[in-house]
């Protein structure tokens, strides 16, 4: 049965359904939660998702049933919905949805939308990244403690460089590690530095970290995925909810929390739910705001290698 | 029984007729998925990622997944291209010694039937085999996969195992593994005795999957009673409450706003007192 409301989003009215639908069947948690999380993350969330065309990755039956990654904002999509149109590798176009605003995020929502996925350029200049992200990505039986102990390593090299750097949980199995440009740059220059780094990251702890693409070099070890640094590339956008077989939300974390986990060997300090996450931010505020505001240069890897 | 595969033994100008057949039988119940509330096989259907539709097998392509989302298309002739010629033999290249081989690599037996006229040639090489202690090794290519195998004297036939080739084989040092350098006399003489205490003589009848014999009782227990037919899905929430759901949804949103006008600003904190 469908079951059809309105809701009156500061004016706007955006229809929502099926709230009852449990989306989380592990967790009880329904499609209703997952509209109220997000509109309850949303003064933390949306400056992130600003002006940046969105895949988005829905589970219409849930997070144990058939999944698909829109990135074509749908036709039915109402009137007041930004969308930006992007060229594709083959020529065409696809014409992504943007999420400037509190209605755009609850239609999202709405579409069991669960995990918002983003470009690291803004519509307005498709060829400029704002930031660079390092993807690191476990290969079982590493895990998150593993991506711990290697994210400690790439704030010391970055450090080493003079650039900050802001570290996030995937939601998932994973870290991302974001460091801050705002400056013009190209996807070239930071596609390359982040190679360049994951390579001196191998060489250096080459036990630990694999930055090469297969599948089967991955195992034991953290890949440090620089490959995300490309125009057609999205990764998971922060604060957004992951498709876990319970809700776990993509958290910023600070350099403090990541050592303390490093050090007691305990990851689940690292984990957080929707509930913990609003919680959280509403005493720390969000600790991704200077991911959007801090000005860096990307300096010359010539010569550099991380330090030991 | 059927065959798995009829071909030949090569070794030099010998060639010695032979069919292989699995040695290993392993019965397990097999489970069919179905839909709780009225029993219907559930089936799988192939969809596109993109757009949920289905896709016929005639437009299934394969691709290699090079980097995340990106791909490269090997159509047919591109596997035909390189498929390793698929002879009827098992080519034995060499004889090893059996215990010079990790048996790490030895994965999935196959007894070996002689075929028609292979009589002498087949109890020569067994013998031979036995005698030395060695096995051979050999390639031989079942449904258009290349294996690597070893060719062994088993009691009064020869059995070919099928052998990983070594480079699939991960290291140990690839996963964590202690390293202690001073265990103790006394420490390493109690794990000693823990294990004299334990030891027996392999008695392999000792061992059997009480899983599966459990689960077979189950399942005649079911029969027997006629096969229950299972509760009406629950629905999880009567309909009446979605009303209430869109009002903690309205409420969800009014405070968000309230939040906004108060000026709450997100950021951290610290930075906001510094402002």
């Amino acid at each position: 049965m469908k079951t059809v409301a309105e809701l009156d989003v500061g004016g706007i009215r955006v229809p929502v359904s099926n709230l009852p639908k449990v989306l989380y069947p592990e967790a009880g948690f329904t499609k209703g939660d997952v509209i109220n999380y997000y509109i309850r993350i949303a003064p933390f969330l949306l400056p992130h998702l600003k002006g940046r065309p969105v895949t988005m990755k829905r589970y219409p039956d849930g997070v144990k049933g058939f999944f698909f990654y829109e990135r074509n904002c749908p036709s039915h999509r109402p009137r007041w919905m930004d969308t930006a149109k992007v060229g594709r590798s083959d020529g065409g176009q696809t014409e992504y949805c943007v999420i400037n605003t509190l209605p755009a995020l609850v239609w999202a929502a709405n579409l069991a939308d669960l995990e918002l996925h983003t470009f690291l350029h803004r519509a307005a200049a498709v060829h400029r990244p704002t930031a660079i992200v390092f993807d690191l990505d476990p290969g079982p039986p590493a895990d998150l403690l593993s991506c711990c102990a290697v994210a400690l390593r790439l704030k010391a090299a970055l450090d080493a460089l003079g650039l900050e750097c802001f570290p996030k949980t995937s939601g998932s199995k994973g870290l991302q590690v974001y460091v801050p440009l705002n400056v013009p740059v190209t996807y070239d220059l930071t596609k390359a530095f982040a190679h360049q780094m994951a390579d001196g990251l191998q060489r250096r702890t080459p036990g630990l970290v694999v930055s090469r693409m297969e599948k089967n070099l991955r195992s034991g070890k953290v890949l440090v995925d620089w490959s995300q640094n490309d125009g057609h590339k999205t990764t998971v956008n922060v604060y957004s909810l992951r498709a876990t077989e319970n809700p776990t939300v993509s958290t910023p974390v600070t350099w403090g929390e990541i050592a303390k986990a490093h050090r007691l060997k305990r990851s689940d300090s690292l984990v957080f739910g929707p509930e913990s996450l609003l919680k959280r931010v509403d005493k720390i505020g969000d600790l991704f705001a200077p991911v959007l505001k801090l000005r860096q240069k990307l300096p010359s890897l010539d010569g550099f290698s991380p330090p030991a | 029984m059927k065959p798995v595969w009829k071909g030949a033994i090569s070794l030099g100008l010998v060639s010695i007729p032979i069919i292989l057949y699995p040695a290993i039988r392993r019965e397990e119940l097999r489970f069919r998925l179905l839909r709780a509330s009225d029993l219907s096989p559930v089936n799988y259907k192939r969809v596109a990622e993109a757009d949920g539709k289905e896709v016929p097998w005639s437009e299934i392509v394969k691709g290699y997944e090079y980097e995340k989302g990106r791909f490269v298309v090997l159509k047919e002739e591109d596997f035909k291209r390189v498929d390793v010629e698929a002879t009827e033999t098992v080519d034995i290249l060499n004889f090893v010694e059996l215990a010079g081989v990790d048996p790490l690599l030895f994965y999935k037996p196959y007894f070996m039937e002689v075929g028609k006229g292979g009589d002498k040639a087949y109890a020569l090489l067994r013998e031979a085999l036995a005698k030395s202690g060695k096995i051979g090794i050999a390639k031989v290519v079942i449904k258009v996969r290349q294996h690597l195998a070893a060719i062994k004297a088993q009691q009064n036939g020869l059995m070919l195992e099928l052998m990983h080739f070594p480079d699939e084989i991960l290291k140990l040092s690839e996963f964590k593994i202690p390293v202690v350098r001073n265990v103790s006399k006394a420490e390493l003489g109690m794990a000693g005795q823990l294990i004299e205490g334990m030891s027996c003589a392999w008695k392999p009848e000792l061992y059997r999957d009480n899983h599966e014999e459990a689960l077979h009782k189950l399942v005649e227990k079911k029969m027997a009673g006629g096969g229950r037919l299972p509760h009406a899905p629950k629905r999880s929430r009567p309909p009446s409450k979605v009303i209430d759901l869109v009002a903690v949804l309205q409420e969800s949103l009014k405070q968000s706003k309230a939040g906004a006008a108060r000026g709450r600003k997100p950021g951290p904190k610290h930075r906001a007192q510094a402002a």
